[in-house]
C-alpha cells in the first residue's frame, strides 16, 4: 500500500524520534506465589518494557533530552551514562515522568561483554544439565522460525516457539473460558470438517498398506464426503478415549503450543495406548517464549570460538569471570543452594557442583560460598566459568556457571584485571629498592614460589600434559 | 592441528621470555615510562632478553606506583628518547593525519545564543527539532486550541508545525513594524530559565525584557507604580534631545507598544492589563492556554525552553531588523512614525512660548531703542 501524501510537517513528525518510540510491551506479570511473600517494588523487572533514550552531554547540562520540558538536573546528571525511560510525555500534574534507565541498559552491556550465545531450553527438567553440556543456539536453523507455509506448520511443530493459539497450562481458569466461548466454540463445525478429512487420509493410508501388505493393487483414495455419519461418530468415540490423540488434532487445529508432561503415567487412560507425547518440544514444559527465544540479548550463535589474549595468544578456554556471593549457604535461613550473581543476574551451577558441599567445605571457594563475608567491599567474589544462556518463558534470563575447569584462566583473568595480589608486592619491592627481585638470567631457573605467576605455561594453552 | 601449533609456537616464545617480558610490556600501555624494550611483545626473540642486563631493575609500570617515593629514580645509562618519539609521531601524523572522516557537530546548544536564528531561519525542521510540537496531556486542553493541534501521540497533543511555522512568521513581522515604527516592545518570560532567554531577545531588539513578578497596575496604575522612572527623549537617528527636561518630568510614566509573553499562563494580569491599555500581545500558546488572551498566539510549546530560546530569538531577529531599518531611512530622512500627541502638544506650547518671548523680546527692544532714541534727541 502506498503511503498517503501529507503535509510536510505531518512527514517531519511521522519520521521524527518521538513518534518512532515503541509503545512498552507489557509488564511481567511476576509469580503469583510471591503475592503471599515480601516484595519489593524497587526490585529491577525481569525485562525492560520501555525504550531507554540518552542525550549528548552538551544538552545534558541543560536537561534537555529532546522531550516536552527540561528534565531536572538533580536527578539526571549523577549518573555516569545518561539514559532514561520515559512512562509518560506529560502527565496531569504538568510533569515528564521518567525513570533512570541504567538498571536493564548496563546489564545488556555487561552481558553482551560475556560473549554468551542464549541457548534453546531443555526439553525437560531431567536434561537441565546438558544444556550446559551441549548448549544449541536458538538461532540454529530448524528452530528459528519466524514465518513459514500453512503446510509446514506440522512438521515443525516441535522445535518452532511461534504458536497461533495459547499454552493451555499457563492459563488461568477464567482465561481458558474466556477463550473457549471466544475463540473455541464458533469453529465448532469448522473443526468437525477438519477431523473427518483427517480421518479419511488415515482411512486412505491404512487402506494403502493394507493393500501393500497382501500385494493387491492400492484402493482408491477414501474422500471426506464418502464417509458416513455412524462411522465418523464411531471414530469420535475411539478417539475421546485416547486424550493425546485428541489433544494432538486439537491443538494442530487451534495451532496451540506444546505440552509436556513430567510424568510418564496418565491415569484414566485406554490401556493400550502410548502414554507419551509424540515428541518433546523445548517450549513444552514451561511454554513458548514471549518474545524471539533469543529476546534480543545475544546474536551469538555458537560459543565454539577462540579468544585471543593480548600475550598468550589464542586460549583454549573462554575466560572466567568474576561473580559475587549474592547470598552463601545457610541452612537455618533455608538457603540450601548459594546464590552467585553475574553480570547482574543470578546464576544457576550444575547439580553435580552443587552436592559437593562437605567436600568443599575448608577450600577458599567452599569458604566463600558457605560464609558471609563482611570485610570484602560488595561480599565476597569467586570466577566461574560460563556455559549456557536460557530465556525462559517469563523472559527472565538463566545463566549456567560452574567451577573454573582449570585454575589458570582463573589466573590469567586475575591478571588482566591487575589483581594479581602478589605481583603487586613484586612491584612494590622494586621500587623500595630491595634486592628480592632479582631478574634471573636464565628465566627457566626462577624460584619455586612464583612458578603460578609465569605468564605462559603449557595449561593456559589448553596444552595439560596429562590430557594431550 | 593448526590451532595447536599455533600455541605451541607462542607457548615456547612465551615460556622462553617469561620473567623479563613481564615487566616490561604487559602494561606497556598503561605505563608512561619509557622502557628499555620499547618494541611490542611479538617482535622479542630471545637474543633480545639475553641483552637486557641483569643489573636492569624492572620499571614497574606506573599504575602501580601512584604511592611510591621513589618513582623519580632515573638510571644514568637510560637514554631519553622523548625527542625521537615526539619526531615519530610527527612523521606518522603527516603520513595518516589526513585519514578517517571529519565528526560534524551539527548541533550546539549554546549556539542558540551565540548566533540566534531569525525569521528567515525558521523551517519545520528547526521547530521540531526544538520541541515545539509537544502540547500538553489530552486531557489537559483548551478546545479552543484544536485548530492548532494535528493529533495525539504518546498521551499528548501534538502542535501542527506549519501553524506554528505560520504565525511564528506573522508575529516576528508584527515585531519588526513596530520596531520599524519606534515602539517600545517588551519581553515577558517568568518562569525559571527564561532569563537568559528574554534577555538577549530583548538586547537584540533594542527593546526591554521582564523575567521576574509583573507588577500588577505597571500599565493600568502607572502615574502611581512607575512613578519618577527616569525617561529619555530620542530623535530619530536615536540620539538624546535637550530641552524635554519639563515634559519628562511632568508626563505621564510609558506603556509599551508591544508586549512578547513567552508563558501567558502565569501572566495572566499582565496581558488583561494591556488588553485594557489597547497594548497589541504576542504570546506563546501552549494546549492549555486559552489563545484570546493573547492578540498574535504562537501555537507552541511552552514547557521547552529550547523552543523559547528558539521563538524569542527569532522575534528578537525581527525587532533588530525594524530597527536597523528605521535608522537607515532616517538617514534618507524617511521617517515612518509619528510624534506622540503629548510630546506635540508640548512641543506647541514650547514653541508658543518662545514665539511670545520673542515677541516680547522684540517689543522690549523697540522700546528701549524708541527710549533711547528719545532720550538722544532730548540730549541734542
Amino acid at each position: 500500500m502506498a503511503a498517503r501524501s501529507v503535509s510536510p510537517g505531518a512527514a517531519l513528525l511521522r519520521s521524527s524520534r518521538m513518534f518512532s518510540i515503541p509503545n512498552p510491551i507489557p509488564a511481567p506479570t511476576g509469580d503469583y506465589s510471591l503475592a503471599t511473600k515480601h516484595q519489593s517494588a524497587s526490585a529491577t523487572s525481569p525485562y525492560p518494557t520501555h525504550l531507554t533514550i540518552t542525550t549528548p552531554s552538551t544538552s545534558r547540562m541543560n536537561g534537555d533530552w529532546g522531550f516536552k520540558r527540561p528534565l531536572p538536573l538533580k536527578t539526571t546528571t549523577k549518573q555516569t551514562f545518561p539514559l532514561v525511560r520515559i512512562r509518560q510525555m506529560d502527565s496531569t500534574e504538568h510533569i515528564t515522568d521518567f525513570q533512570s534507565a541504567s538498571d536493564h541498559t548496563l546489564t545488556l552491556k555487561k552481558f553482551q561483554e560475556l560473549n554468551l550465545p542464549i541457548s534453546v531450553p531443555p526439553r525437560s527438567i531431567n536434561q537441565k544439565d546438558s544444556v550446559a553440556r551441549h548448549p544449541k543456539s536458538v538461532f540454529e536453523e530448524d528452530g528459528d522460525i519466524t514465518a513459514m507455509e500453512p503446510e509446514q506448520a506440522q512438521s515443525i511443530e516441535h522445535t518452532r516457539w511461534k504458536f497461533k493459539g495459547p499454552w493451555l497450562a499457563g492459563m488461568t481458569d477464567g482465561d481458558f473460558n474466556k477463550w473457549l466461548e471466544k475463540k473455541v466454540r464458533t469453529r465448532r463445525t469448522e473443526f468437525r470438517a477438519y477431523l473427518k478429512e483427517t480421518y479419511a487420509k488415515e482411512i486412505t493410508e491404512e487402506h494403502a498398506s493394507q493393500a501393500i501388505r497382501d500385494q493387491l493393487p492400492i484402493p482408491p483414495e477414501v474422500k471426506a464426503s464418502d464417509i458416513t455419519e455412524s462411522q465418523f461418530i464411531d471414530y469420535l468415540r475411539d478417539i475421546r478415549e485416547d486424550r493425546l490423540v485428541l489433544f494432538r488434532h486439537v491443538s494442530r487445529f487451534l495451532d496451540l503450543a506444546p505440552l509436556t508432561t513430567d510424568s510418564q503415567f496418565i491415569s484414566t487412560m485406554k490401556l493400550g495406548r502410548p502414554q507419551d507425547f509424540d515428541k518433546e518440544s523445548p517450549y513444552g514444559v514451561n511454554g513458548p517464549p514471549i518474545t524471539h527465544p533469543s529476546a534480543g540479548l545475544s546474536y551469538l550463535r555458537t560459543p565454539h570460538f577462540m579468544d585471543n589474549h593480548p600475550i598468550y595468544g589464542p586460549q583454549k578456554l573462554h575466560p572466567v569471570v568474576k561473580a559475587r556471593v549474592l547470598k552463601p549457604r545457610s541452612a537455618n535461613t533455608g538457603v540450601h543452594h548459594p546464590a552467585i550473581g553475574v553480570a547482574g543476574f543470578v546464576a544457576d551451577r550444575p547439580t553435580y557442583q552443587k552436592n559437593l558441599g562437605s567436600v568443599l567445605k575448608y577450600s577458599p571457594r567452599g569458604i566463600a560460598l558457605l560464609n558471609l563475608e563482611l570485610s570484602l567491599h560488595g561480599g565476597a567474589k569467586l570466577y566461574y566459568q560460563l556455559d549456557a544462556a536460557i530465556v525462559d518463558s517469563s523472559g527472565k534470563v538463566c545463566i549456567n556457571v560452574s567451577d573454573p575447569a582449570n585454575p589458570t584462566t582463573e589466573l590469567v583473568a586475575k591478571e588482566m584485571l591487575g589483581e594479581d595480589n602478589i605481583k603487586n608486592e613484586l612491584y612494590m619491592d622494586s621500587m623500595q629498592g630491595g634486592s628480592p627481585t632479582e631478574v634471573p638470567r636464565n628465566p627457566m631457573s626462577q624460584p619455586r614460589h612464583r612458578r603460578t605467576h609465569i605468564y605462559g605455561s603449557k595449561e593456559s594453552y589448553g596444552l595439560d600434559p596429562d590430557k594431550v | 592441528m593448526i590451532i595447536r601449533e599455533f600455541g605451541v609456537r607462542h607457548a615456547r616464545r612465551a615460556l622462553a621470555l617469561a620473567q623479563p617480558v613481564r615487566q616490561a610490556s604487559c602494561f606497556r600501555a598503561l605505563s608512561t615510562q619509557s622502557t628499555t624494550i620499547p618494541t611490542a611483545v611479538p617482535d622479542l626473540a630471545p637474543n633480545a632478553l639475553l641483552a637486557a642486563s641483569p643489573q636492569h631493575k624492572p620499571t614497574p609500570p606506573a599504575i602501580f606506583i601512584a604511592n611510591a617515593k621513589s618513582a623519580r629514580r632515573r638510571k644514568p645509562d637510560e637514554v631519553d628518547k622523548t625527542a625521537e618519539f615526539y619526531q615519530h609521531g610527527r612523521q606518522l601524523k603527516g603520513q595518516i593525519g589526513n585519514l578517517g572522516t571529519d565528526v560534524e557537530k551539527r548541533y550546539r546548544p549554546g549556539d542558540l545564543f551565540l548566533n540566534p536564528p531569525g525569521p528567515k531561519d525558521v523551517t519545520l525542521e528547526l521547530l521540531m527539532a526544538s520541541q515545539a510540537h509537544m502540547g500538553h496531556h489530552t486531557s489537559l486542553w483548551n478546545p479552543a486550541n484544536a485548530r492548532y493541534i494535528y493529533g495525539i501521540r504518546q498521551g499528548i497533543h501534538i502542535i501542527s508545525l506549519e501553524h506554528t511555522a505560520a504565525h511564528l512568521r506573522r508575529a516576528a513581522r508584527v515585531v519588526e513594524e513596530v520596531a520599524y515604527r519606534g515602539g517600545l516592545i517588551l519581553f515577558v518570560g517568568t518562569r525559571p530559565g527564561q532569563t537568559q532567554i528574554v534577555t538577549r531577545a530583548a538586547q537584540l531588539a533594542r527593546s526591554c525584557h521582564l523575567f521576574t513578578k509583573w507588577t500588577p497596575g505597571s500599565i493600568t496604575n502607572s502615574d502611581v507604580i512607575l512613578n519618577g522612572m527616569q525617561m529619555q527623549m530620542l530623535d530619530e537617528n536615536d540620539k538624546p534631545l535637550e530641552g524635554f527636561d519639563r515634559h519628562l518630568n511632568e508626563r505621564r510614566p510609558l506603556v509599551p507598544d508591544l508586549v512578547v509573553c513567552l508563558n501567558p499562563l502565569e501572566n495572566y494580569t499582565l496581558l488583561h492589563e494591556c488588553a485594557l491599555a489597547n497594548v497589541p500581545t504576542i504570546g506563546v500558546v501552549d494546549t492549555n492556554t486559552e489563545p484570546t488572551w493573547v492578540t498574535y498566539a504562537i501555537p507552541a510549546n511552552d514547557d521547552s525552553l529550547r523552543c523559547l530560546a528558539v521563538i524569542s530569538s527569532v522575534l528578537g531577529r525581527a525587532g533588530e531588523a525594524g530597527h536597523m531599518r528605521r535608522l537607515d531611512d532616517a538617514k534618507l530622512g524617511i521617517i515612518e512614525w509619528q510624534t506622540p500627541l503629548d510630546v506635540e502638544n508640548f512641543m506647541a506650547i514650547n514653541r508658543k512660548l518662545a514665539a511670545k518671548e520673542v515677541e516680547k523680546a522684540a517689543r522690549f527692544n523697540e522700546k528701549r531703542s524708541a527710549a533711547e532714541a528719545a532720550f538722544a534727541s532730548s540730549m541734542s
